[in-house]
Order: C-alpha cells, then structure tokens, then sequence
C-alpha cells in the first residue's frame, strides 16, 4: 500500500517502489490555504526531494483545484528513475548458426513424406541438418562483454543501486580460439557443442538413429558413427571413418578414410559409395563401390560394380553379377552363381591410373605427328628453294618453332608416361584365389587376356600369370599348376594389349630420350 | 622490362611472345606496323623493341628512322629475310642495334636479345 499522509485534505502517495510521488487534493480545502508554498512543505514533510519540475507540477494542480474545488483532483509531482542494471555478457553466434539453429527447429516431414499445406514449399528436407557442424577457420560467435548497471534516485533523493552485468562464464578448449576482438573462431571442423560453460568442436559425430529426415543429409569433417541405418535417398560424406551399425539402403556413403558396414547396403541399383581407405561389409546389392585400397566382404556381393584400389580379401564371400575390379590380390570365397550369370572380374588394374595413361598417350601421338610433318615441310622447303622468299622464310621459322615446342613437350610427357606404367607395375597384382567355387559364365581379365570359365570348378584354386604372361591356375591343395585354357575359353584382350604397347613405346622412346640427354 | 613486337604476321609475333615469355619477359606490346608502332610507343615507352621489315602502312626502316626522332636511346632489333641482309647496313645507320635473319630458331632470337641487352648494359 502506497504511504500516505493527510493534512487538511491533502494527501502524500508515494509508491511501493519509491519512484512517484503523488499529491492529492480533496474537495473542501480551503482556498486561501492552498498555495504553492503549503504544498511543498507538506511535500518536504515527507521527504520528498524538490524540484523545478515538482514546483511546476504543484502550480498546476492548484491551478486544476481552484477550477473544480468540488472535485478530488491528484497528480503525480515527482519521479525518480529506476535503476538500469547492467546486462550480463553473452555469446552471439553467428547469423549463420543462428540460422542453422533455427532450420533444425523445423518441424519434420510425416510419414507420407515432406511438407504439408502448411509448410514453406521450398524447404530442403534432404539438408536440413539437425547438427550444428562448423568448418576450420570459421567464426562461430562474438563474446559479448557485461554492461555495467547505472544506479537509480527514488523520489526521496536514495540512490537505488543497480547490478552491473556478470561475466560470460565460457571455457572453450583448444578446439577453440579467441580473436583480439572477441570472436570465437572454430581451430577444427566437427560438431560445435556447448554444454554449459564449455564449448568445444567434437571431431566425431555420434548419431543416435539412423541418418534421415531427422538428421538431414550428413556433412562431416572427422568420423562419424550412425546407432542404427541411412535412409533411401540420404547422403553421409565424412573426411573421417563412417562406421553404421544398421542397413544402409539405396544412399550415398562417402569416407576420405574408411566406411565399416556392420550389416550392409542394400542399394537396388542406386546405392553409391567411395572410401579413401578399406571396406568392410557384410553384403553389398545394387551399390556401385569406389574402395581406394583393400575390401573385405562377410557375406556377399550381389549385381554390384565394384573397383577396389588395394586387394579383396574375402574368402568367405559369394560375388554373384556385376563386376569387380582389384589391382591386387583377389581371395573370394565364390565367384558367380548356378545358371551362368554374368560376371566379370578384371585383375591387376587402375582404371583411374589407366584413363589418364590413354589421354597423355593420345597427347603424345599429337605431338610426334604434328613434330614430323613440320619437319617433312621443312625439309622440303630446304632443298626445293635455293633462295627464300620473305613468306617462305617466315614460313620456316613457324615450323621450326613447332618442332622445337614439340620436343620440349613431349619429353617430360614421355617420362610422365613411363612413370605411370611404373606405378602400374609396382601397384598391381594379377591373382584370384576362389576358396570354395568358381562357376561357369564368369569372365576373368588378366593381362591381356580374357578368360571365360565353361564350367564349375571346385576351390580352393588360383589363378595368376606363368613368367610369360600366359594365364594358368593351380589347386592351391596340391602342387602343380595347369594352363588355365583347359578351365576357360581364352581370348586375347585388345584393350589392355594396346594399352600396354603403347606404354612401352613410350617408355622405350624416353630411355632414348634419357641416353641421348646423357650422351650430350 | 618492356618489349614491343612489331609485326604484320600474328603468327611472327606469337613465336616472339613465346620466346620473350621463356626468357622471362611479360611485359610485350604488339603493333601490326610502323603506323601502329608510333601511335603506341609514347604511352608505352618499350625498354626495346623487334621491328620487321616487311610490313604494309609503313615498314620497319621507315619506322626505325621516325622512332629514332624522338627515341635515340631504346634497342632495336630487325628481324630480316636473307634477300634483305645486303640492306642491313643501311638499317644500321638508320639506328637499328642488331639483326636476326629468318628463318630463324627459337634459340638464336633468344641469344640475339640477350646480346643486345648486354651491349646495351655495358655501354
């Protein structure tokens, strides 16, 4: 209740809070008696602080009193001003976070799938990520310092005191760096996390479910290990290990190192994936697969194509359709299936390395032709001319200039050339090891050859290279080995012998290159 | 340092560009003939210059003689045809500093401008 004091039907209100006081005045007062003067003492009677502005207020509210004496007539005649307390120091994440924040409020799709009347039509479920992933080098929010508070008066002269602002109590770790300016800035990529006082950049990122509306496409700069599965459609690409424990259905699977499969990927021709490093799988069907090095299948691989830049190591395995591709040593437990269905096996390739072999070769070819007929030109243009005209001489100097240009080009490229069939010597392995069956109708490419299996064959067997490069398979429980032509129908493979020819030419033309450099 | 080519045929200017380039130098202006020549050599000034001597408008000796009005100082080299060589001594006397005959290897422009920038060094 607000106090009050009355004198002669003048009454004092100050508030509960201090900051107003009111003067009210009731009908029957007497005139003569009301004057400024009585007022204010009545006021400093209750310790009211005076001013200009109280004065002011007191004049107006006789001046109101004496037009309507019958009326009770109140006015506010003095004010404090509250205290401002300071306001504490914060974190003000980026626009960009706070944006990331409130994408990954958005409500999901349901079941029949994104979006109904109601929602935005042009939200991207598919990236809609519920995690907030920062980059290296990003900013992540400006540490807001505390304000100081600014103390308040009450209108009897006290001063009300104000708080100043707390400190931001933040612990980032060394994940974490603070500018001179104030500004946190992520040191590594991964999952910003802010518990509390601390806040850190996690370089693994655990995903409870599986990955799908819920968590949006994954992007991720360090390892992450999904609970259960990845959804149709869905896409998880990590410059770390991806290990999942469920079903991967008919997504893309991306790993700059390795991508562990604790059940497998069901890709209905669909699924894609690409390791840096190794594979493990139970089953891979329908996937199109990219393995940097080495495979290990528990199960099977069904109508998959699959290159692997290591070796396959999976004896228990069944490879049923598709193809399979390894540059070094392949170990399957079976190879193909009843009924002949297709299959085909490359052994001791580098597609990759390959392709760009076949584009600096076709360089080459350019080179050479184009260096020869400048040069046949101006051999011509030598002995047919005893004297040059102005056009001719300038046309030789064209040509001379062609052939020297060509010559500086095709050196380092013929050296290129011969390094590549080097790295296609040293990196590659022509062997197949079937453990348990080798079915009629697959075909194997090895060196340069192709051989069609024409009938079953009980493993353990291998298959490689005699000295000569003929094609042979041994029972790896007895001793010998036979010409693989008594299994298969062998044909000559023209890609890989033209490939290979070439590659010696030009690592013959650069061993020429190399002693006549010497020989100068 | 500031090299312009000058050169009806673009082909001709493109070895010497290459060759300029090979030997470090990235600063090249083109013309396609005396006139052309004159009207650019104020604004850029070439530290020295290539002049054939066959061009149409104006050709390299006419050239050479109104550059050397205004310019007694900037290299020249003239790049000539055998049939043109006895005519070299006048070039000279016009104020040319040096010569390459066509047809003429990479290599012995490249030798020709750096003789000419030595000489010029030296004196």
């Amino acid at each position: 209740m607000a106090a009050e004091s009355r004198n002669q039907g003048v009454t004092v209100h100050v508030s509960e809070d201090g900051l107003q006081a009111s003067l009210c005045l009731r009908p029957g007062i007497d005139l003569e008696v009301l004057t400024r003067q009585f007022l204010l003492e009545v006021l400093q009677a209750r310790e009211i602080s005076l001013s200009e502005r109280t004065e002011h207020e007191v004049d107006a509210l006789i001046e109101r009193y004496r037009l309507s004496p019958d009326e009770q007539i109140e006015a506010v005649v003095a004010e404090g001003h509250a205290p401002e307390h300071g306001i504490d120091g914060r974190l003000e994440l980026t626009q960009t976070l706070r944006e990331a924040i409130e994408a990954a409020a958005l409500p999901e799709p349901t079941a029949d799938g994104p979006g109904d009347d109601e929602q935005p039509e042009a939200v991207d479920y598919y990236n809609q990520s519920a995690f907030l992933i920062v980059d290296a080098g990003q900013s992540i929010g400006q540490v807001i310092e505390p304000t100081r508070g600014v103390d308040g008066v009450d209108v009897r002269g006290r001063i009300l005191a104000a708080k100043d602002g707390k400190a931001l109590d933040i612990k980032p770790d060394d994940t974490i760096r603070t500018t001179q300016e104030g500004v946190l800035e992520a040191e590594v990529g991964g999952l910003l996390s802010m518990e509390g006082a601390r806040i850190r950049i996690l370089q693994e990122l655990k995903i409870p479910g599986s990955v799908d509306f819920s968590t949006g496409n994954i992007r991720f700069p360090g390892r992450v290990e999904i609970a259960k599965g990845v959804k149709d459609r869905f896409s998880v690409v990590a410059t770390g290990t991806i290990e999942v424990r469920d079903l991967v259905e008919a997504a893309q699977i991306e790993s700059s190192m390795d991508i562990i499969l604790h059940k497998g990927m069901a890709g209905r021709d669909r699924g894609k994936m690409v390791a840096g490093r190794d594979v493990q799988a139970k089953y891979l069907e329908g996937v199109t697969a990219l393995i940097g090095r080495d495979l290990v299948i528990e199960k099977d691989v069904a109508s998959s194509t699959v290159r692997v830049g290591g070796s396959c190591r999976s004896p228990n395995a069944q490879f049923v359709g598709g193809s399979l591709l390894v540059a070094g040593a392949c170990q399957v437990g079976v190879l193909g299936s009843d009924g002949e269905s297709q299959m085909e096996v490359r052994l001791g390739r580098l597609p990759e390395i390959e392709r760009l072999a076949g584009r600096g070769l076709e360089l080459l070819d350019l080179l050479h032709k184009g260096a020869l007929n400048a040069r046949r030109e101006f051999e011509q243009m030598t002995q047919a001319a005893a004297r040059l005209s102005a056009a001719q001489a300038e046309r030789m100097t064209e040509l001379q200039f062609e052939l020297e240009t060509a010559e500086r080009h095709a050196g380092p490229l013929e050296k290129a050339l011969a390094d590549l069939a080097l790295l296609m010597r040293e990196s590659t392995r022509t062997e197949l090891e079937v453990i348990r069956r080798l079915h009629a109708g697959v075909e194997v490419h090895l060196g340069l050859w192709i051989a069609r299996i024409r009938h079953d064959v009980k493993g353990p067997i291998r298959i490689d290279l005699d000295d000569e490069g003929n094609p042979r398979v041994a029972d790896l429980n007895g001793s010998s080995s036979q010409p693989l032509a008594g299994l298969a129908e062998i044909n000559p493979d023209e890609e890989a012998i033209e490939l290979t020819r070439l590659l010696s030419e030009a690592c013959d033309q650069q061993s020429d290159s190399s002693g006549r450099a010497e020989a100068a | 340092m500031r090299i312009m080519l000058v050169d009806d045929s673009k082909t001709m200017r493109s070895i010497q560009k290459s060759v300029l380039s090979t030997l470090g130098f990235k600063q090249i202006e083109e013309a396609c003939d005396g006139q052309d020549a004159l009207s650019k050599v104020g604004a850029f000034k070439p530290e020295l210059l290539l002049v054939d001597w066959n061009m149409p408008n104006m050709d390299g000796l006419s050239f050479v003689k109104a550059y050397r009005q205004q310019d007694k100082g900037t290299p020249i080299i003239m790049v000539t045809t055998e049939s043109e060589k006895s005519r070299v001594v006048e070039a000279i006397k016009a104020g040319v500093n040096n010569y390459v005959v066509k047809p003429f290897t990479p290599d012995m422009l490249g030798k020709r401008i750096q003789e000419t920038l030595a000489a010029k060094t030296s004196a």
